[in-house]
């Protein structure tokens, strides 16, 4: 499937999602809206079903990924519309859950046990909660209404479309991100260029037939985006300058010279984005290495630490001891808050 | 050079000081003793005026060119502007000033500073028991009274002693800000406060002249500031009509000649001592000094002075006629006052030749004037002030008389200010009026315009007559007559207190006998003494002129019997009681010739018609521009107001629809 | 063979939903749940990362953000215990104190377009130790 289709379905699958979680969100009127909101919400699925069948082979881990990513979309989408918050509870259980099954797959069993272990506590104490406060007797109001259910959709699916749109433009085949190596090759070559003083010469060694050192940039860049706009705009003019057609060396030069500032730009840019060797210690794979050099699994994915839980506690503590350190004291202050919070003096209780 | 220029600064500055610390300590720590700072400070700077005064005369009479009669002193530089290497004589552009707190003492200051300071003491004394009730309680504002009292000595002291005119000018401007503040002492009252603000405002109009005048001279005088300079004739080569001309506008304001009189017999509404001190003797004599000091320029601009003696003649009779009626007796003493004073500038306008010896025989008789005056209306209105006091502030003259026996000393002092008012031999004014109107058929000898001034002389004999029967229909219907007291006193009357009566006493004195001390027979003269300023002509002897003498002399007298025919018996009087016998005349006199009903009508109601124009246009065109332009972020605001409802949920949705805008540019930019 | 992006996509479908529902619930409760679902998706990504790369760190992380989200469950359930007795009610909208001075407060703009809407009532737990009553037994009684 291209890149084309699958964000046209995406669209559509987004489409019916909005319709599903927009009439199902607690209105007056109710009614038989939440039937079309079911209804659309399972066109949805039946569409993501497809795309992602059709996209990536049959294997195990699909099925897996397709019945946790299921009930976790479903179960929160029914937390969201749920009229009374202990089966909104409820269904966040069944996303926690489900979202479990995800971090296992993702290769964290020590994350999902924790998750799930304070998650737990967190939704039994949610559930006291909800049998101390809500009015049992009468539905509040609240419940059964949502603040702006038109425009807090729009908003929520437009902006999952748009991040959905970003992922799929940037793991898409035709944008690549610029070859480091081929671009300082290139730029060194420039370099050496400009010492050249002959203008046939000069010529040879920038347009060599395929070798045309702009095409060979921009190509290296990636093929579109700012780098390849500045290269466009600085060094060929909005294309009135060709430096294969012209004879004036100085303006051939100049060109250049942008060019290899430019590339230079790139260099240090893209290094900025580099993780820290300081970084490198117990956590796996070096982060510095490229991701070709990475050591790979039989199936040809990253391969994580053997142990894994042993190596996510020795990480813990060490490399980031004083980051538990900060944690646990965060928890217990937020400890002592919430009791400080909640204790009230008799008086105030009676005012 | 004066022994007495090593502390001259002083008779200033005591005053001032005795004001600050009344200021200051007065209302907490002094109280009913506030009053001490202000006697002992003018008692002392009476004692370095003496001081001063013998220095003066002992250079007068040894005649010697090197002992002169005038000498100034810069104490230190006031302020100074502009390039400082153009100093002094030096300053040759308008750029450059240099202002010096300099004093000048010569028989004109001398003489000036000896009678303010002495008058200022006595009169702080009788206010000890004028500014206390029959039970002896303080006025709420004794300190600040006595305070006032002693920043207006000082302001006038600087006033006369100053040497240039930006001294001068801020003397000038301090005797009115105390006047301002004294005559609405009692702010409490409306008209006190409109009394007070009238007189501020409309001495204001004249001292904006006078500045105009000061800044002329000083442009035209060649940058000079002070008097030896801008007394010297060669220095100016124009401009000197126009700025005399200004100066006595000033002078108008501030000694209360038409147009500008309209606030002399307002400022009455303050206390009697006030009166008596700022508004008879010292303050409104401040333009007749400032002529005076000023004479040799306004003699060589003959123009000017024919002015100045025509608003003095003027100012003179019409104050006279608006008195005839009068019912009040402080009123009446205001605008005899005003009359008095239009008589110094009838003497001043009468010296018109600076080769002759006229300027010097108008300034003398001016200041000679100015200082019987300053004692016998001082003395009128301390007496007028007891009358009040004892009557519990009555001094309507309808509802009191035959005060004699139960005010004696009053009557007394009352007596012999009237006579010296009158213009009676030998009382003080006699000689005094008699040398104002020998001055003026004396010029009318010299000048081109004789007419004119023998027209003037007549005038001056008819207000003498004028003077004398008012002055005395006043006495006559205070203190003769059938007992009348208002209800006010239940029936009982006490004589003043000893703090009131004494000074009355000792200025009753005075003014039996100054006249006669200070006239030329006597050596000790004040012609002669002032003869010796410098810048004048010597006189040589001058005899008197026996017809004016006669004239002024028999006009007194007969408006005395005048005055005696009608209200000898006192009680009741002619007009007010018989409203079918009023004539136009009458009203015309009872409602002072309508003076301020004209300045409403032609001054302040088209300036009232301007002020609503520009209310108008200021409220609802430049406000209303702004108002607009004030709008339109408010409008503007009121569209996303309501996005602030209050709800967290609201807030969180604008952040993702931001996020979401966000994430979508960066899409497409991809 | 999945690959990264359909981790991270179901990473961003949970994290959306989860918005959707802070975003448009007016219960408190919801609300929180709803800001767990978001920490779910963020820590799917993370662990997606992890195992697309072959290192620890992702996980790690994620170990800190189930910290955090404790802690923000202590406090936020603390807060919404004060927040009931304040006004007797788990609804978020009775608080919007922080609106603009003049405002009328934010109501409800929805058009009801049944009359007859009824609140159903919720099932209730019995009182402790004593036998439920039955409908039948309480209207007879």
């Amino acid at each position: 499937m291209n890149d084309q289709s699958w964000m046209t379905l995406t669209n559509l699958s987004l489409l019916f999602g909005w319709l599903a979680v927009y009439f199902c969100l607690p209105k007056r009127i109710s009614g038989s809206s939440r039937l079309i909101g079911y209804g659309a919400g399972f066109i949805a699925l039946i569409i993501s079903a497809v795309q992602i069948f059709t996209t990536y082979s049959f294997n195990p881990e699909l099925v897996l990924f397709c019945i946790f990513s299921f009930f976790a979309v479903v179960g929160s989408c029914l937390m969201i519309v749920a009229q009374n918050p202990a089966h909104g509870a409820i269904c966040f259980a069944l996303t926690i859950t489900s979202t479990g099954g995800i971090f296992l797959l993702l290769a964290a069993p020590f994350v999902m046990a924790a998750n799930i272990i304070v998650y737990a506590g967190a939704i039994i104490v949610t559930f006291l909660f909800l049998l101390m406060l809500v009015n049992q007797h009468n539905a509040d109001l609240a419940d059964s209404e949502s603040r702006e259910p038109f425009l807090a959709s729009v908003t929520g699916f437009i902006l999952m479309g748009s991040m959905i749109s970003i992922l799929t433009a940037s793991f898409s085949s035709q944008l690549s991100y610029g070859n480091r190596n081929e671009i300082e090759l290139i730029v060194n070559e420039t370099q050496q260029a400009l010492s050249i003083t002959n203008l046939s010469e000069l010529k040879a060694k920038v347009i060599n037939g395929d070798n045309y050192v702009v095409t060979k940039l921009k190509n290296a860049l990636g093929g579109s985006g700012i780098w390849v706009e500045r290269i466009e705009v600085d060094v060929q003019k909005n294309g009135t300058l060709v430096i294969n057609k012209s004879d004036d060396i100085v303006e051939i030069k100049a060109a250049l010279t942008s060019l290899v500032i430019i590339g230079n730009e790139y260099l240090k840019y893209r290094s900025l984005l580099r993780p820290s060797i300081a970084m490198v210690g117990n956590s796996g794979a070096d982060p510095s290495l490229p991701l070709g050099k990475i050591r790979k699994d039989q199936s040809g994915r990253p391969a994580m630490p053997a142990d894994n839980t042993t190596f996510l506690g020795k990480l813990l503590f060490s490399d980031q001891l004083i980051a538990v350190e900060l944690a646990g004291l965060l928890l217990l202050v937020a400890t002592i808050g919430a009791i400080v919070i909640v204790r009230q003096l008799p008086t105030k209780v009676s005012s | 050079m004066y022994d007495a220029m090593a502390y001259l600064w002083m008779i200033p500055v005591i005053p001032f000081i005795a004001g600050f610390i009344t200021f200051i300590i007065g209302p907490s720590l002094l109280r009913s003793q506030a009053h001490l700072p202000c006697i002992i400070a003018g008692l002392i700077s009476f004692v370095l005026s003496i001081s001063a005064l013998n220095d003066v005369v002992k250079a007068v009479e040894s005649n010697d060119l090197s002992n002169p009669s005038s000498v100034s002193v810069s104490y230190f530089e006031w302020f100074r502007t502009g390039d400082p290497n153009l100093v002094g004589e030096n300053i040759k552009t308008a750029g450059s000033l240099k202002a010096e707190f300099s004093l000048r003492l010569d028989p004109l200051s001398s003489a000036m500073i000896v009678m303010v300071t002495f008058l200022g003491t006595l009169i702080a004394v009788f206010s000890t028991g004028y500014m206390r009730d029959h039970h002896g309680h303080i006025d709420p504002g004794y300190s600040r009274f006595f305070a006032s009292v002693s920043l207006f000595l000082g302001s006038m002291l600087i006033l006369v002693l100053a040497d240039n005119v930006l001294l001068l000018y801020a003397g000038w401007e301090g005797v009115g800000l105390c006047s301002y503040l004294l005559i609405g002492f009692w702010f409490e009252k409306p008209a006190a406060c409109n009394a007070a603000r009238k007189a501020f405002l409309v001495t204001r109009l004249g001292d904006v002249a006078l500045f105009l005048g000061f800044a002329l001279l000083w442009v035209s005088s060649g940058y000079r500031l002070d008097f030896d300079g801008l007394l010297t004739l060669s220095n100016y080569d124009s401009g000197v009509g126009l700025a005399c001309f200004l100066m006595f506008l000033g002078a108008c304001g501030k000694s209360a000649q038409f147009p500008l009189h309209v606030w002399l017999p307002d400022a009455m509404e303050g206390p009697s001592p006030v009166s008596a001190l700022i508004h008879a003797a010292t303050m409104v004599t401040a333009g007749v000094y400032l002529l005076a000091r000023f004479m040799p320029l306004f003699a060589s601009v003959p123009e000017v002075q024919m002015v100045v003696i025509g608003i003095g003649a003027f100012t003179s009779l019409l104050a006279a006629l608006i008195a005839l009626t009068q019912t009040d007796l402080k009123r009446i003493l205001a605008y005899s006052t005003m009359s008095q004073l239009g008589y110094m500038f009838m003497a001043l306008g009468a010296g018109i030749d600076v080769k002759s010896a006229l300027p010097m025989l108008a300034l003398r008789a001016a200041i000679f004037h100015l200082l019987t005056h300053a004692f016998f209306k001082a003395l009128l209105f301390l007496s007028a002030g007891s009358v009040m006091h004892s009557m519990h502030d009555v001094i309507d003259l309808r509802r009191i008389g035959g005060l004699r026996k139960v005010l004696p000393l009053t009557h007394i002092g009352f007596l012999f200010g009237a006579l010296a008012l009158a213009g009676l031999p030998p009382f003080a004014g006699f000689w005094s009026k008699d040398e104002i109107l020998s001055v003026i058929h004396e010029t009318s000898k010299h000048s081109n315009y004789p007419w004119f001034y023998i027209l003037m002389w007549a005038t001056g004999i008819f207000v003498a007559f004028l003077t004398a029967f008012y002055t005395f229909r006043a006495y006559f219907l205070t203190f003769w007559g059938v007992l009348k007291l208002p209800e006010e006193c239940h029936g009982e009357v006490h004589e003043s207190p000893k703090s009131m009566t004494y000074p009355l006493l000792l200025l009753s004195v005075f003014a039996i006998g100054i006249g006669f001390v200070l006239s030329n027979s006597t050596p000790l003269s004040i012609e002669k003494f002032l003869g010796k300023t410098p810048g004048y002509v010597l006189l040589e002897h001058h005899d008197h002129d026996w017809l004016t003498v006669g004239f002024a002399t028999a006009s007194g007298f007969a408006g005395l019997l005048l005055a005696f025919v009608f209200y000898g018996k006192g009680g009741v009087t002619l007009s007010e009681h018989s409203p079918g016998k009023s004539n136009f005349a009458v009203e015309l006199s009872k409602n002072k010739f309508f003076f301020d009903e004209i300045y409403n009508k032609l001054l302040i109601a088209p300036l009232n018609l301007v002020f609503y124009c520009s209310r108008i246009f200021d409220q609802y065109i430049l406000d209303g521009v702004v108002d607009l332009i004030a709008h339109i972020p408010r409008m503007i605001a009121q569209l996303f107001r309501p996005i602030q409802n209050g709800l967290v949920q609201f807030y969180a949705l604008a952040m993702i629809l931001a996020v979401t805008v966000f994430l979508i540019a960066l899409a497409r930019s991809m | 063979m999945l690959d990264l992006k359909i981790y991270l996509i179901l990473g961003a479908i949970l994290f959306c939903i989860g918005l959707i529902g802070f975003v448009s619930r007016r219960n408190m409760i919801t609300m929180f749940l709803s800001a767990e679902l978001m920490l779910q998706g963020v820590a799917i990504n993370f662990l997606a990362f992890s195992r697309f790369r072959g290192n620890l760190q992702g996980q790690s992380f994620v170990l800190f953000i189930l910290s955090v989200a404790a802690c923000e469950a202590a406090i936020a359930l603390a807060l919404i215990v004060i927040l009931y007795r304040a006004k007797n009610s788990l609804d978020v909208s009775k608080w919007q104190d922080l609106r603009e001075e003049d405002l009328e407060p934010n109501e409800d703009q929805e058009i009801l377009l049944v009359d007859t809407f009824q609140i159903q009532p919720m099932p209730s737990l019995p009182v402790a130790g004593h036998r439920p009553a039955k409908e039948e037994d309480a209207s007879h009684v």
